[in-house]
């Protein structure tokens, strides 16, 4: 899939069937990669960090052969990487493109970061509800507190 | 006092349980303060009709004493028995049971649970798994509703209204859910200014500001200047143990101390609010003054729990 020509740019090709997610702010693919457990994935996956973007400078691209991911799975990268797409590739062609944005409610996927919240003492499916969008802020259904962009990246289970 | 009948569905169907000063309207706590106000003034034989024969548990997870005791004492004004515990020592808790286990289980034996949780969130988790009406009676540093609401009844007892008050809230303002959950009532009504007086390392959380910043004035001051302007004066505790430094504690102590003298300068009909217990933060010498409502206060969380339990079980309108 990867192949380093002797103009020395890193091409990778294009997939079959999949998704490819992109404008994923940079260097956050390696998180995104790890709490979708893409390691475990049995086919292809390309992760392109710090790929040249005329819009955002840098950005990292992840392409996955023969895998389209759940909703909660798409949920978890709007969280990571707000503004992100996603297109899924059928014949190497794509049949839709979706721009991420952050979901209103957010049940089961964030650990509270509130330690004496009741949902970290019992087994309790989180909620959250998003407050605001930018600063991107979100609330705790149960203990109410608010937290913040990186907080909530560090919250994901 | 506005009564709507849309409030009224709301609070007995859709919205059964009582758990956070978030799920207040204006609408919602005028109509709460009528029933308040309505139960107060009816005699008491008549009073102990209203709920006769219902079963209240009054769930204590930790120990309380006012709010224990005035929850108790407005369901026997009503006419119910208490059940319940206070302090988990005997109880299925201390054998690891869960909240929801506990709470199905006072569910099934009561008409209505009371409990207070030394964890945030407990009484929002509580009104999922019961099938009776919740109310909160604090959770952890989270929310204290009835709180919230007797000390909005003992305001419009004195003032007549809730709008256009200058509000002093003194003390401990990043720790004190009672001052938290007041600037959020006050910034549902109109034209309210609120003065905040604390020490920097006790200032109110920002989230907090941010939240009710939009709909209502806010100004940071002293204790001095704010009494001159002040239709409430809200004092709270400042505990040391918020302070690593002990020397710093020693020295801006002094400023958020209220005494009588430093009344000379504030309104006739300034009045003074505290949630107790207090302990050095208003001079004895201003209990006997025309200010001091702290006592009073206190006692209008007996009615306004009578209403709450009242219109909760939904037999009164």
């Amino acid at each position: 899939m990867i192949t380093e020509q002797m103009s020395k740019k890193l091409t990778i090709s294009s997939i079959n069937t999949g998704m490819v997610i992109d404008h994923i702010p940079d260097k956050r693919s390696f998180k995104i990669s790890s709490i979708l457990n893409l390691y475990k994935y049995a086919g292809s996956v390309a992760i392109i960090s710090s790929a040249k973007s005329k819009s955002m400078g840098f950005k990292d691209i992840i392409k996955l052969e023969g895998k389209h991911l759940d909703l909660e799975e798409i949920d978890k990268i709007a969280l990571l990487a707000p503004g992100a797409t996603i297109n899924i590739i059928e014949n190497s062609r794509v049949i839709s493109k979706k721009l991420l944005s952050t979901p209103i409610k957010i049940n089961g996927l964030l650990k509270c970061f509130n330690p004496n919240c009741i949902t970290n003492h019992e087994i309790i499916k989180t909620k959250f509800v998003t407050e605001s969008t930018n600063p991107y802020v979100i609330r705790c259904v149960y203990c109410e507190r608010t937290f913040q962009d990186d907080i909530i990246r560090r919250m994901l289970v | 006092m506005y009564l709507d009948y849309m409030t009224l569905i709301d609070l007995q169907n859709s919205n059964k349980d009582l758990i956070s000063v978030r799920d207040f309207t204006r609408e919602k706590i005028e109509y709460i303060l009528s029933i308040v106000k309505k139960i107060e003034a009816m005699p008491e034989k008549q009073q102990k009709l209203i709920a006769k024969g219902k079963i209240i548990s009054s769930l204590f997870f930790e120990p309380s004493t006012r709010t224990k005791l005035s929850f108790e004492s407005a369901a026997y004004s009503l006419g119910c028995s208490v059940i319940g515990f206070s302090g988990t020592s005997g109880t299925s808790v201390k054998k690891g049971e869960t909240l929801s286990d506990t709470i199905r289980m006072a569910s099934a034996y009561s008409d209505l649970i009371v409990m207070r949780h030394p964890l945030e969130g407990a009484a929002k988790k509580a009104s999922e798994v019961s099938d009776v009406p919740v109310i909160n009676g604090g959770d952890g540093s989270n929310q204290h509703p009835t709180q919230t609401l007797l000390d909005l009844y003992t305001i419009y007892k004195h003032k007549g209204t809730l709008d256009g008050l200058t509000v002093t809230l003194a003390g401990d303002l990043k720790y004190g859910r009672t001052v938290h959950s007041l600037a959020h009532a006050l910034s549902l009504f109109n034209n309210n200014k609120i003065l905040l007086v604390s020490p920097d390392i006790l200032e109110m959380p920002d989230d907090i500001l941010n939240e009710i910043g939009g709909r209502v004035t806010i100004q940071k001051t002293s204790l001095v200047d704010a009494i001159k302007e002040s239709d409430i004066l809200y004092m709270t505790r400042i505990q040391k143990e918020r302070f690593s430094d002990l020397q710093e504690y020693e020295q801006v102590k002094g400023f958020y101390i209220l005494t009588k003298k430093m009344l000379a300068d504030a309104k006739s009909d300034l009045k003074v609010m505290h949630p107790l217990p207090r302990v050095n933060e208003i001079a004895v010498d201003v209990d006997d003054t025309k200010h001091a409502i702290y006592f009073e206060q206190a006692k209008n969380g007996v009615p306004t729990r009578m209403a709450l339990i009242a219109l909760l079980l939904g037999v009164i309108k």
